[in-house]
């Protein structure tokens, strides 16, 4: 184990890291508010990154390095991230575990709160919490792959273990390229958000939606991130925002490898299978939360459409933005939204949970499982697109989706006991289980877009931290570092 | 500039591990297990597949390729590539060939076979083996471009220029100042214990220039063939490590050994019984490169056809300034043209900077000297750093 080689390039991520906080000290220099919430940990990740890095000789790390680099990349950037909600010392997040929930659920895209009163908190601090999410959704180690330079070989063993899916799509030969066309694709696509939203408000059709407004959502919908510094979420706008909102979450949930391919005018994007399966389970299950919606509130088509679309859209790609209080649904509409809280978007994008291409691997595994039963001696492959699946992915593909769900069944145990004193609705303590682990962020019932994560006693927020860590670096990356053969020789 | 690499073998290994740091190389192999190794260990993409197949050559974009380098253990597949790469794009093309056959029907006529250059290790290991024989003090000598040379010492000699690594010092000087400066050995009698490809080129020249060479080869059939082939030179077949044969034939009596087997652990044995019999000076085959130290360890010169067949290789990719190259597993020798980096300074070179030759006198550098036209400039640099 060359842990101090590891921590000089943790050191490294660090000093990276620190430069992410001149912007919200921009903003708050901008609006005269305090800036030591930001300055104070700029300062302190300056040093600590420093001095980590001074203890490394410049060796190369190996295969097992790069998972303890990932996940204490993870952690140390949540909890530098949240020195500035202590620091500023305002509302529940003064607290440090709050503090650490909200930044952990900023960095990991998840979006689940701890955040009561939003009147309270500065501009900077809110700009902060957003940006949080925009630099967590495409990856920090993507991020320094993409600008260090000593982050290049072995940078695409380091990239697969942050980025969502089973496997990372090398774009170019060299993995900083790639690492860069991804960061370039989604610098791209928030821009291109911030435009046309800023455009419907200079054209009267989005009011609220100012440029900044425009910006500070295009963060967390690019990065399926899901905070917005206003309580009603995505409900405050016109539905015209909410339209434009609805296809960026959905591309910020595909593959951003096929944009780039669409970018050199190949289109297999139309092809592509995990694509293709992910479009169709949006339509689907949007299309079947539409009679309970017009039959509830007594709308037409469109409006229920348009409500049932955004929901789905927000859930299946775990951003986790309202535009209603879907707690307030029938319970067979927002058992919908539970079950398509485990799909997750598509491997390469930003989205959390299990993704598509993995129960689309695991379905056809299962239905070759069933032929095999009859015909015992034919030799089937699995094909993804036409391309034969190994056994090694489809192996990999049925194990994630099992241990998901082991973490998933296990924690839920763990909250439904610890909250009964809280009085908890098994199906809520369940969903508040899920939106963590998957990045979603709110849960049904109790725990809706609207409302917050205080409810939970203390242990349960600790735990949700770490499923939300979990989740993000897709499980096995952190959980190996709790296996005893890890750190053995 | 765009590199496929075909076959990830370990001299395809360390073309690809040399070249991406500058270059962005493309690996095609069958097996995609190297594939995986491949691709953790270098910043390369990696491709599975048969590159003989017009359909992995297109998929690794050989039409956008400026280089495609086919280094296979089979010859066939290596010149098929070269052709392939030729219809489907315009790459330059080079193949490392092991029959010296196809290097002579190359040689034949330019761009034969759609390959721009053919390398072949065997003769490279030879002609290197041979020129080290003649200067006992060097451990190591070897052409960088037109007259300049690089040598290697263990011992402390008088030459114009010299610069020391790990103990021991590099010579970079032209061949006359080299023959000034060192004695010429007067070897006689030389023992070669295995008959590759090397071996047999190594024999060959040795008799060419009068030594007395004795051969041996366990293997009888082949020995047999050697001996048809070869005039003046006393091939044996028998057990290399035998006590008998060596008192029978006297082996003990040679000047030098060469040792030319296929397999590193045989040359690794011979080596240590031929010191141990009291021959001084061994040389031997290294075919992985990461043995070189060991080979070292027990006294033995090393020849390594893989650093030998990738130096060149890359060499020929790194474009016109770069004149030629000399590749250790410890460092390299460039020798840079002066039309390309006309008024920079010295210093500014990155690597170790080495003497400049300038209307063929040798200049010891220093950092403020300007670059000018018609100069040769040499640069070192250590372990596996490129400059260009």
């Amino acid at each position: 184990m060359k842990l101090k080689e590891t921590l000089a390039l943790l050191g490294e991520i660090m000093l990276l890291f620190s430069i992410s906080f001149l912007a919200p000290l921009t903003v708050a220099l901008y609006y005269k508010t305090p800036i030591s919430p930001f300055l104070i940990p700029m300062v302190m990740s300056l040093i600590i990154g420093g001095f980590l890095r001074s203890l490394g000789a410049g060796e190369e790390i190996g295969i097992r390095e790069a998972f303890l680099l990932v996940s204490l990349a993870w952690l140390s950037v949540a909890i530098l991230g949240a020195l500035p909600y202590i620091i500023a010392g305002k509302g529940a997040i003064a607290n440090p575990l709050n503090a650490l929930f909200e930044s952990m659920s900023g960095f990991t895209t998840t979006g689940a709160t701890v955040m009561a009163d939003f009147s309270i908190h500065s501009r900077a601090i809110l700009f902060w919490r957003q940006l949080t999410q925009w630099l967590g959704g495409m990856g920090i180690v993507v991020l320094a792959i993409a600008i260090l330079p000593r982050l290049s070989v072995g940078g695409s063993e380091l990239m697969s273990l942050e980025a969502p899916g089973p496997q990372l799509e090398k774009l170019t030969p060299h993995i900083k390229n790639t690492a860069r066309i991804f960061w370039m694709i989604y610098i791209g696509l928030t821009v291109l958000e911030t435009l046309i939203l800023s455009t419907l408000h200079y054209v009267g059709l989005a009011p609220k939606m100012t440029p900044y407004m425009a910006l500070i959502h295009s963060f967390t919908t690019m990065s399926t991130g899901g905070f917005s510094p206003l309580p009603q979420s995505i409900e405050a706008f016109s539905p015209a925002v909410q339209w434009i909102i609805t296809i960026f979450m959905i591309l910020a949930g595909a593959n951003f490898a096929l944009f780039w391919y669409l970018m050199r005018k190949d289109c297999r994007i139309i092809r592509n299978e995990e694509f293709r399966w992910y479009i169709f389970a949006i339509l689907s299950l949007s299309l079947l939360t539409v009679p309970y919606l017009k039959h509830q509130f007594n709308l037409n088509f469109t409006t229920a459409f348009r409500y049932s679309i955004f929901q789905i859209a927000s859930i299946v790609t775990t951003t986790g933005y309202a535009t209603m209080n879907f707690s307030k649904w029938v319970f067979p509409a927002q058992f919908i939204l539970f079950f398509a809280m485990f799909l997750g978007g598509s491997s390469g994008s930003t989205a959390g949970s299990i993704k598509i291409v993995r129960w689309v691997i695991a379905l056809k595994a299962i239905k070759r499982e069933l032929s095999l039963s009859f015909h015992p001696k034919s030799l089937m492959n699995v094909k993804l697109g036409g391309i034969v699946v190994g056994e090694r992915s489809i192996r990999s593909a049925l194990a994630f989706i099992v241990l998901y769900f082991i973490i998933f069944s296990v924690s839920s145990l763990f909250v439904i006991l610890n909250g009964a004193s809280v009085n908890l609705n098994p199906t809520d303590a369940m969903s508040a289980v899920a939106a963590t682990l998957g990045n979603i962020g709110p849960g049904i019932g109790k725990i809706g877009p609207m409302a917050n994560y205080l409810i939970f006693p203390p242990q349960t927020r600790a735990l949700m931290i770490v499923l939300m860590w979990f989740g993000r670096l897709e499980i096995l990356t952190v959980l190996v570092l709790f296996t005893r053969s890890y750190w053995r020789w | 500039m765009k590199v496929i690499v075909v076959g990830a073998g370990r001299t395809g290994f360390l073309i690809a591990k040399w070249l991406s740091m500058k270059h962005e190389v493309t690996v095609v192999d069958r097996n995609p297990r190297i594939l995986d190794e491949i691709s953790y260990a270098l910043d390369v993409f990696a491709i599975p597949g048969d590159a003989t197949l017009p359909e992995t050559l297109k998929r690794a974009e050989v039409e956008n390729a400026d280089y495609v380098i086919a280094t296979t253990d089979n010859d066939q597949t290596n010149i098929i590539v070269c052709s392939l790469s030729k219809t489907l794009g315009s790459p330059f093309t080079i193949a490392r060939v092991k029959r010296i056959e196809y290097l002579k029907v190359w040689g034949h006529g330019r761009r034969t076979l759609g390959v721009d250059l053919m390398v072949c290790a065997a003769p490279l290991v030879a002609e290197g083996i041979v020129r080290v024989m003649e200067y006992p003090q060097l451990t190591f000598f070897r052409k960088l471009h037109g007259d300049i040379y690089v040598g290697m010492s263990s011992s402390n000699i008088k030459t114009p220029w010299s610069f020391k690594i790990d103990n021991r010092s590099i010579i970079i000087a032209t061949k006359d100042m080299i023959e000034r400066s060192f004695k010429k050995s007067k070897t006689k009698k030389v023992l070669i214990l295995g008959a590759g490809e090397t071996g047999i080129i190594v024999a060959k020249m040795l008799s060419a220039k009068g030594k007395e060479v004795k051969l041996v080869e366990d293997d009888f059939k082949k020995a047999n063939e050697i001996a048809d082939e070869l005039d003046g030179v006393t091939v044996i077949a028998g057990n290399p490590f035998s006590d008998f044969l060596w008192s029978e034939e006297n082996l003990s009596e040679a000047d030098i050994a060469v040792v030319a087997f296929d397999q590193d652990y045989k040359c690794f044995f011979a080596s240590a019984l031929a010191k141990e019999k009291g021959i001084d000076r061994v040389f031997s085959m290294v075919h992985r490169s990461s043995h070189i130290p060991l080979f070292e360890k027990i006294g033995a010169i090393s020849f390594s056809p893989e650093l030998e067949t990738a130096g060149k290789i890359t060499a020929a990719v790194r474009g016109k300034a770069v004149l030629g190259v000399v590749t250790r597993p410890e460092f390299q020798v460039y020798a840079l043209s002066g039309e390309f980096l006309e008024g920079t300074l010295l210093e500014s070179l990155s690597g170790i900077p080495g003497p400049l030759f300038r209307e063929g006198r040798l200049i010891p550098p220093t950092p403020k000297m300007k670059i000018r036209k018609g100069d040769i400039v040499t640069v070192i640099t250590e372990g596996g750093g490129m400059i260009l």
